[in-house]
């Protein structure tokens, strides 16, 4: 078969498209996160995610209707834990996402254990996105890049130094829900991609790779995207020829193009 | 004629129970080079930080070049260096120049862009502290006294009319520290930028501010340097031993009032 025939496929087209798209945007973010030492915070929202998703399936509603108020909200609230004294914000990551988790299980159970929906947001399939998936993953998308391009300087002030920033006029609190919100919305939408257990993986290891041969805060951010586009393309295509997961099979892409980086930048030394 | 530029009145900041500032009052002139100094814990980071804002008064009044703080907006008029290297994360992936122009920001409207006439600016704040030569290194490559010229360069590219830097000497060896007194007295004295500088090092600062904020909790004392080496308050807070070592660690200080 010719190695470009797979993309003759309906489903594959849909993949690629919504794939590269989401990657983009968890590249993006998860700069800021990861510089912000906020990369759990992918995490603990996405299990978030499964106790709306189990919510969803158990009173029958599209889970990613119930899910993206639910987990935007959580977001705000772990602000809120981390503004209030005596609370770590790992320690506010951590409580919220101890809820979602709880929520979910007893949800599962009460329904009688796995079904085969959760099973594929759990670990993802991107090969199943359908047209209206991709249609939101797109819009959803163009409107968390339009945001963080309108705020850029902003965040990446404030992801410098919040004290400088803060002492320069610029509203912190507000660009940190800002960050928070978009995280919210992309965790959701990257489920689909790499499943609930790994979206932090999107989230962090482009940028921990870009950070390995970056010479600018803006190659930075080019660079995470790149290996991000290139760890869903590849995952993609190894996926169907080897008939592997999609999620696990991006995310072991990401993390070869990280190990190889960081040999890199040991070498150059 | 001598405008205020800023101005404190009976500032009292308290945490919970606990008081860290109490009924602080001074007036600092357009073209005052102030010298805040004191010990360890004695609030003089809580004084800067409240002036800007960054934790609220419990009582008390503060007008910044003529507005009062709550209701200040000019922020780009004001360049600030906080007290540690460590308030940035030291391995973050930006050049000189892209930390420099983070400074310019404050005098912009949404959405901030940094353009290509901002070069002027930023490229005149990085000479002036001598670092043109390391624009385009990423700031975690640098040496402590490089960064914190790049950090000095950032507060003072916006060209500020009250400039408050906190310990800003911390990582300079000493050749590179008298140059950094330098750059400063030429801003303080050429373009009557006011500053406010934190420091642990009474005597060198008695050399090159004109006066003296001795914080312990509250004011012990506000004026010159030789005023500060006479003054009986000092003598009963230090002892005269104590102020003997302090007055007479450097050379004759030239003082302006």
């Amino acid at each position: 078969m010719d190695l470009f025939n797979f993309l003759s496929y309906g489903f594959m087209q849909r993949a690629v498209i919504a794939g590269s798209f989401i990657a983009a945007l968890c590249a993006i973010l998860g700069v800021f996160l990861v510089l912000r030492r906020l990369s759990l915070i992918g995490d603990g929202l996405s299990h978030v995610t499964f106790g709306a998703l189990a919510l969803g399936l158990f009173f029958n509603v599209t889970p990613v209707y119930i899910a993206l108020p639910l987990v935007v909200l959580s977001s705000l609230g772990i602000m809120k834990l981390t503004d209030a004294q005596h609370i770590y914000g790992d320690a506010a990551i951590g409580i919220v996402s101890a809820l979602g988790i709880a929520i979910g299980i007893l949800l599962v159970s009460i329904t009688k254990g796995f079904n085969i929906d959760l099973f594929s947001y759990l670990f993802g399939n991107i090969l199943a996105i359908s047209k209206a998936e991709v249609g939101m993953s797109i819009a959803l998308a163009v409107a968390v890049i339009t945001v963080v391009a309108l705020f850029y300087y902003d965040l990446v002030a404030v992801t410098f130094d919040e004290e400088c920033a803060q002492a320069e006029g610029i509203n912190t609190k507000a660009i940190n829900k800002i960050l928070v919100v978009l995280t919210a919305v992309t965790v959701v939408l990257a489920m689909k991609v790499v499943g609930i257990m790994l979206v932090s993986a999107l989230l962090i290891v482009p940028t921990a790779t870009a950070l390995q041969i970056a010479k600018s805060f803006k190659m930075t951010l080019l660079a995470a995207v790149i290996v991000a586009l290139v760890s869903v393309w590849t995952g993609i295509m190894l996926s169907f020829f080897l008939d592997w997961p999609s999620g696990a099979t991006i995310v072991l892409v990401s993390l070869v193009l990280f190990i190889s980086s960081f040999l890199y930048r040991k070498i150059r030394k | 004629m001598s405008v205020i530029s800023l101005a404190v009145d009976q500032v009292t900041v308290k945490y919970q129970a606990n008081e860290v500032l109490s009924g602080i009052s001074f007036t600092a002139k357009t073209g005052d080079y102030i010298g805040i100094v004191g010990p360890n814990g004695s609030g003089k980071t809580t004084l800067v930080r409240t002036i800007l804002g960054l934790i609220p008064p419990t009582q008390g009044e503060i007008s910044i070049l003529g507005a009062r703080q709550s209701q200040f907006k000019d922020w780009q008029r004001i360049g600030y260096l906080p007290q540690k290297l460590t308030s940035f994360n030291p391995q973050f992936p930006a050049t000189v120049r892209e930390v420099v122009s983070f400074g310019l920001l404050s005098g912009k409207k949404f959405p901030k862009q940094i353009l290509r006439t901002d070069e002027v600016a930023i490229d005149k704040a990085l000479a002036i502290l001598e670092i043109r030569n390391i624009k385009h290194k990423l700031i975690s490559e640098l040496s402590g006294g490089q960064q914190q010229r790049a950090m000095v360069a950032r507060a003072i590219v916006g060209d500020p009319e009250l400039l408050i830097l906190d310990e800003p000497t911390t990582a300079l060896d000493p050749e590179t520290r008298e140059r950094f007194y330098a750059v400063l007295k030429e801003l303080n004295e050429k373009r009557k930028v006011t500053i406010l500088l934190i420091t642990h090092d009474i005597g060198t600062i008695g050399k090159y501010a004109a006066k003296m904020l001795y914080l312990d909790k509250k004011i012990i004392f506000y004026g010159g340097f030789d005023n500060f080496c006479a003054s009986p308050d000092i003598t009963e807070y230090f002892g005269e031993y104590a102020q003997h070592l302090i007055c007479h660690r450097h050379d004759k200080p030239k003082v302006r009032e």
